[in-house]
């Protein structure tokens, strides 16, 4: 196990080593300046030259990009020309709130997915098997945002049962601990932020989750279909074992190896996707903000928020293959 | 286990056409094909302008259209706050939509497949680099990494189309550069690329056409699923401002500017491009998958196939020359003329009494058999109706003794295996009787006819008086669970009250038994070799000390050494411990190490049974001489001396089964269906053989005499 964990870290160094560089290079493509692109117009054009030679930016490509380097893997993201913050207090600010979101989304997708599809799987060709894998389509083939936009019409707007957005309402935001909201006031034993937080959450968690869901649930019924006839469960059954053993020792559990590697796949694809949600329910999160620094052509912030995100997709990566070997022996050796 | 075996295996079952399967991809193709339609000629013949200002036809005085109007005969989709038509920008959008698909996959392929080729041709660190790359493009969240790029292209040419398209195609790269660089990886390695080099050709254009054919086959399915994607990720990009601007239509910009709508209650605008967007992505995913079960081949191959027949489809596929794969189709069309009971003066032994010395195929030893099979039919239902495997077959196998079943590929004796447990795949039918005789006095060890027994029952059957050792050692154990679980379920299943202590004496013992080690028993199966993996499967076969157990094919992947080891453990077994045993194989040599009867099996039938040296030494029947004749261990099922090949089964001839290959066949042999008898001059009544050349096998002698016998 110990080997398998080295080798595996081992990995990843290559793997953010290219994911950096594409991203510093796909951001120096542009002719321009970052300061330029943003505040050029408003500057004389010696301040320019003085901001310019502050960040850095008069200094060989090279330099630049070693220092980039350097910053990401010290956890320095640069300084945003259009925020007064820095892009690590940036993410700071909304990542939890990111975070809460696509932890919730991804509760539902598996919660439901996984459900749904062991037992279309199980029950294949039947009635809810047919049911099920349309519903794995047509929830796969609607667009998060456009499920959002209905939910808030007919649920929040229609009949009223939710808010429309943001993460709580008034003065219920619980004190700021973690930033998530939901951690945050169970730690304060704040009744009215946690209700009022739960609350927003759940409108932009579900129609997150339940697009991905569909995933997860053609992804088990086709593993629950498999599993059912391996070898190892027919030989179950040879042994006497009951039926329900049979189906949930052996054939859900070797169907859910899988399940973990698409999760962590989807993880990503989650907190991707995510941006489509917050702006939707103004959700105060990272995607809002990647969008405000890509509105504001802030290529620093830009740059800034997309090297963590391949920070923490590299790091998904690396959890779900070592959970991966927790879970099924053979990979450990 | 041939690769074919394993791959039909794997990958077959979970991808046969199911009449679900193929309704499903006909609505996708009318769902494709009518938005082609729209795309092509819809603009065209829309009665309102989509990216124009226009007067209202109806009325002309107040200008422009009514904006936010809601859905009416006039517009039947509403307008929206701009003052168009939605429908018209519905239409459209499909047409920017099919648009940005088609260049998006020709950027993908523009890129991925010379990057590809490059890589597995040039291979080394290049290929290194470029996987990596191209692995680190893939887990990246595919939807920031086309917001990231449409912003950048939006920076340094006019957004546009192109630009929309080639933030999408980016998206792609990565998989159609894994499947070029996998098909050149594995051609470089054929040995006619080393012929075609030889010959003066050229390495690398025998290379892009090889993988040209391959890559064309699955550029299908991968463009229909990456459509289906793009179309929510061109959405996706429109919805944030990233997209095709406008004024072109665009589903996801106009969702964008609905937005505004919704807080007024106004539906209409947000509702119909996001059903357009759903419909157009169900329909490309649809057919996508519809595709990918069309071009494996394996499904190809296989035609029809039936929910789960998993025994029967991978006969089908199998051919002969696959030794594990022994299993067949039959059919029980032909109405059963034969009466199994050997001498027209004996009589047919009472059910319940102890078996009758008249029967071929009764025990040699007087003690009453531990099971007793009558007319034991196994079928699967398919498309075209119930098939017969086994096709009505009387047994008895008495305590301590050992049956071995022998036969070709496909003749129903791992059919029968399993039925011997009622262990059979939905789909499967049973019928006859299958009786186990008493254990005990307990409530669960009473006499009990395993196919009119009910669930619960056989359950407590299974595993505990009965056992089933199975071929293929590495797959029958659960790769997750400790070998010693399998063991302590077993136990939990059958002895419910024995303590944890006792129950792991009786694991270690019993492994200890096979001679796997005490300190190995909660190791996990994938830390055993295939031997000591087929010990445990032994094990736990005998562990609650059976009074039957049925092995097929048992040693099959096991080299000679471990075959040995096998063959002694269960020789022991039912000398010591007085275990009957039904020995399933197609090797000869084993049964004579080790059995004391023979039953061989042709075509779902059993055609000859007795002791071993008497059916060795004087094999009555022509198939059991030609069995014998071609080798004695038969390590390959092919059997030279006897040629044909066994009878299709879906219908199966009149008469003798074995009539086609016989050297001995006579008319008469494909008129009436010869019954299991002593041969003539044998004066064992246990050794019987079904072939007319022994005059009892003809059930109606009558007519028969006077025929011409050839
Ligand atoms: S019955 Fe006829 S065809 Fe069949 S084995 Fe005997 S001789 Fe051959």
């Amino acid at each position: 196990m110990r080997r398998y964990l080295v080798s595996r870290i081992a990995m990843t160094v290559p793997m953010l080593f290219i994911l950096l560089t594409v991203v510093f290079l796909m951001l120096r493509v542009i002719p321009g300046d970052p300061i330029a692109a943003t505040v050029g117009d408003r500057v004389s054009s010696d301040e320019l030259e003085a901001r310019r030679q502050a960040a850095g930016l008069n200094d060989p490509l090279i330099v630049q990009y070693g220092r980039y380097l350097l910053g990401a893997v010290t956890g320095d993201f640069g300084n945003p020309v259009t925020d007064r913050r820095s892009t690590v207090q940036v993410i700071a600010d909304t990542f939890p709130a990111s975070f809460e979101l696509v932890l919730v989304a991804m509760l539902v997708a598996v919660g439901f997915g996984v459900a749904i599809g062991a037992i279309a799987g199980r029950l294949r060709d039947t009635p809810i098997d047919v049911a099920g894998r349309l519903f794995g389509i047509m929830s796969y083939a609607a667009p998060v945002f456009w499920v959002a936009l209905i939910a808030q019409l007919y649920l929040s707007v229609g009949l009223g049962w939710f808010p429309t957005g943001g993460r709580v309402s008034g003065f219920d935001a619980p004190s700021n601990v973690t930033g998530f909201y939901v951690l945050d006031s169970l730690l304060t034993w704040d009744m009215a932020a946690l209700r009022s937080s739960l609350h927003h959450l759940i409108l932009p968690g579900f129609t997150l989750g339940l697009v991905f869901g569909g995933i997860f649930l053609r992804f088990v019924r086709v593993n629950m279909l498999q599993t059912l006839r391996a070898d190892y469960v027919e030989a179950a059954h040879a042994r006497g074992v009951s039926e329900r053993l049979v189906v949930f020792r052996h054939a859900f559990k070797n169907a859910m190896v899988p399940v973990v590697t698409i999760a962590g796949l989807q993880f990503a694809l989650l907190l991707g996707n995510s941006i489509l949600t917050e702006r939707v329910f103004s959700w105060p999160g990272l995607g809002n903000a990647l969008l405000s620094f890509l509105g504001a052509r802030d290529y620093v912030g830009v740059q800034g928020i997309i090297t963590f995100y391949a920070v923490v997709v590299v790091a998904i990566s690396l959890i779900i293959d070592i959970a991966n070997a927790v879970i099924d022996p053979r990979i450990r050796h | 286990m041939s690769a074919r075996a394993r791959l039909s295996r794997t990958v077959a079952p979970f991808r046969s056409a199911t009449r679900t399967a193929k309704v499903l991809i006909v609505i996708g193709l009318l769902i494709t094909f009518g938005f082609v339609l729209v795309a092509t000629i819809g603009p065209t013949v829309a009665p309102y302008e989509a990216t124009q200002y226009q007067v209202d036809p109806e009325d002309p005085a107040a200008g422009q259209l009514p904006r936010l109007e809601e859905p009416s005969d006039d517009h039947l989709m509403g307008t929206n706050r701009d003052g168009f038509d939605v429908l018209a920008r519905v239409i459209g959008g499909a047409r920017v939509a099919m648009v940005v698909v088609l260049v998006s996959t020709l950027i993908a392929l523009l890129i991925g497949v010379p990057l590809g080729l490059l890589s597995g041709y040039r291979g080394g660190r290049l290929d290194r680099i470029l996987v990596t790359t191209m692995d680190a493009l893939y887990t990246f969240p595919s939807l920031l990494l086309a917001i990231v790029v449409a912003f950048l292209f939006g920076e340094l040419f006019t957004p546009g189309v192109a630009s929309a398209a080639s933030a999408v195609g980016i998206v792609y790269i990565p998989q159609y550069y894994r499947v070029v660089r996998n098909h050149t990886l594995s051609v470089k390695q054929e040995p006619f690329v080393e012929g075609a080099r030889s010959l003066g050709a050229k390495e690398r254009t025998v290379i892009s056409r090889y993988v040209f054919f391959n890559v064309v086959q699955s550029v299908p399915v991968i463009f229909t699923l990456n459509a289906a994607d793009a179309v929510l990720t061109l959405a996706s990009l429109g919805f944030l401002g990233y997209g095709v601007p406008p004024p072109a239509p665009e589903w996801g910009f106009d969702i964008q500017q609905a937005t505004q709508d919704i807080t007024s209650g106004v539906w209409w605008t947000t509702m119909w491009p996001g059903i357009a967007i759903i419909l157009l992505v169900t329909g490309f995913t649809l057919v996508g998958e519809g595709l990918n079960d069309v071009v494996n081949p394996l499904l190809r191959a296989r035609g029809l196939a039936g929910p789960k027949l998993r025994d029967v489809r991978r006969g089908a596929l199998a051919r002969p020359d696959a030794a594990e794969a022994d299993d067949d189709t039959g059919s029980a069309s032909t109405p059963r003329a034969e009466d199994p009971a050997g001498d027209p003066g004996a009589e047919r032994p009472p059910t319940d009494g102890p078996a009758g010395a008249g029967t071929p195929g009764s025990s040699v030893t007087a003690a009453p058999p531990v099971l007793r099979v009558n007319d034991l039919r196994v079928g699967y239902r398919t498309p075209e109706g119930p098939l017969w495997a086994v096709d009505g077959v009387d047994l008895e196998v008495a305590p301590g003794e050992a049956l071995g079943l022998v036969g070709e590929s496909g003749c129903g004796k791992s059919s029968l295996s399993r039925a011997l447990l009622n262990l059979m795949p939905p789909g499967g039918l049973v019928t006859g009787q299958i009786t186990l005789a008493a254990r005990g006095d307990g409530p669960g060890e009473r006499e009990l006819d395993l196919v009119g027994a009910s669930r619960s029952e056989l359950r407590s059957v299974r595993g505990n008086r009965a056992s089933l050792v199975f071929q293929e050692p590495m797959t029958r154990l659960d790769p997750l669970m400790r070998v010693s679980d399998h063991f302590r379920e077993a136990i939990r299943a059958h002895r419910p009250d024995m303590s944890k202590h006792e129950a792991r004496e009786l694991i270690e013992g019993s492994l200890a038994q096979m001679g796997i080690p005490r300190t190995r028993v909660d190791n996990f199966p994938h830390e055993f070799s295939g031997g000591m993996r087929q010990r445990i499967m032994l094990a736990l076969g005998i562990v609650l000390q059976p009074q039957l157990v049925v092995a097929d094919e048992p040693t099959t992947s096991l080299d000679v050494i471990v075959e040995a080891q096998i063959l002694d453990i269960l020789d022991e077994l039912r000398r010591d411990a007085g275990v009957s045993l039904v020995m399933v194989t197609h090797n000869l040599g084993i049964v004579a190490e080790t059995c004391d009867r023979v039953a061989v099996m042709y075509a779902g039938r059993i055609v000859e049974i007795g002791p071993v040296e008497q059916v060795f030494n004087a094999p009555a029947h022509p198939y059991t001489q030609g069995l014998l004749a071609s080798t004695i261990s038969l390590e390959t099922t092919d059997l030279h001396s006897i040629g044909g090949s066994p009878p299709d089964l879906t219908s199966p001839p009149p008469g003798c089964r074995f009539a086609a290959r016989c050297p001995a066949v006579m008319d008469r042999c494909t008129e009436v269906v010869p019954r299991l008898t002593p041969p003539e001059g044998s004066g064992r009544r246990d050794h019987g053989a079904a072939c007319l050349l022994h005059p009892g096998s003809d059930p109606e002698p009558a007519t028969a005499s006077g025929q011409d016998v050839t």
